[in-house]
């Protein structure tokens, strides 16, 4: 006895389309949040730190130019990192949708990390703890229909 | 409980400092967040930088917490403290049934990262060496 099966409805190209988009949509929303977050938890003394944070990707989408603009104007002395895009990233593969985000003022470290005479201010690290909680369960829901 | 990051804090304190090999290493210079001004190297330092909570049921959660646990000296090469770095990460292990330390169980204790950064301090190269290490712990009672 053979047994046929007939497949009458295909939605996996649906499906594929629909993924990258709303992968890329959720890589773009968690990227957003997390530097606002980043800038709320930014030590002060000029601003310019908390200025200089950009978000780079998906795609070619960047404020990297009005970050590095406004971080300057409020700290002259600082020198100014070259932007790092979402291409300098290894994925998976080649369509990973990829976004960065950091700061551009070359102290930020300092503040992040610390010295051996100076404690962590740590701005980057929790906004990235919390949003890769949101991430990952914003990610749970992207096969959805 | 809010302020159960502290017993995290004293389970490290308390795992480093009790180590021999550790403490002998760098005589005794074990820090938190920052050493006094003027301290010797070699020395360690280390720092909480963040984390989240995983709510698992309505009533029992999950903590994850990222901390920056590093040898610190001096000079161009990282000889002098690779040592050092070596002995912070074979001290912090968790045994499979977790560690208790007042009111929470630490479960687990893992590298994430690898750390190595150098820079220059009043002229004075300074050199870094460790890791970012993720500490999961809970409630004991959960």
């Amino acid at each position: 006895m053979s047994i046929t099966s007939v497949l009458r409805l295909n939605k996996i190209p649906a499906l594929q389309a629909s993924l990258n988009k709303k992968a890329a949509q959720n890589v773009s929303d968690a990227a957003e949040s997390c530097a606002k977050l980043a800038v709320a938890l930014a030590p002060i003394r000029t601003g310019a730190l908390k200025a200089s944070i950009y978000v780079s990707g998906p795609g070619d989408k960047t404020d990297y130019p009005e970050a590095i603009t406004e971080a300057f104007s409020l700290n002259p002395l600082a020198d100014v990192l070259d932007e790092i895009t979402p291409e300098m990233v290894d994925t998976p593969g080649p369509n990973h949708p990829v976004a960065v985000i950091a700061p551009s003022v070359h102290y930020a470290m300092f503040q992040e990390l610390g010295t051996r005479y100076m404690a962590p201010q740590p701005f980057l690290f929790p906004a990235a703890e919390v949003t890769r909680a949101q991430f990952e369960s914003q990610m749970i829901h992207v096969a959805d229909f | 409980m809010t302020a159960d990051l502290s017993r995290v804090d004293q389970w490290l304190w308390n795992t480093l400092h009790n180590d021999a090999a550790l403490t002998t290493l760098v005589s005794g210079r074990i820090y938190v967040d920052e050493a006094a001004e003027g301290a010797a190297v070699p020395m360690v330092v280390y720092a909480y930088l963040g984390g989240a909570d995983r709510l698992l049921t309505l009533r029992s959660r999950l903590t994850s917490a990222l901390y920056l646990i590093r040898a610190i000296g001096e000079g161009e090469g990282y000889d002098s403290i690779e040592s050092v770095a070596d002995r912070i990460d074979a001290v912090l292990m968790v045994p499979d049934t977790g560690t208790i330390i007042r009111d929470i169980r630490i479960t687990s204790c893992q590298r994430e990262q690898p750390h190595q950064r150098k820079d220059a301090a009043f002229g004075i190269p300074t050199i870094y060496l460790g890791g970012f290490y993720r500490i999961k712990y809970q409630p004991a009672d959960q």
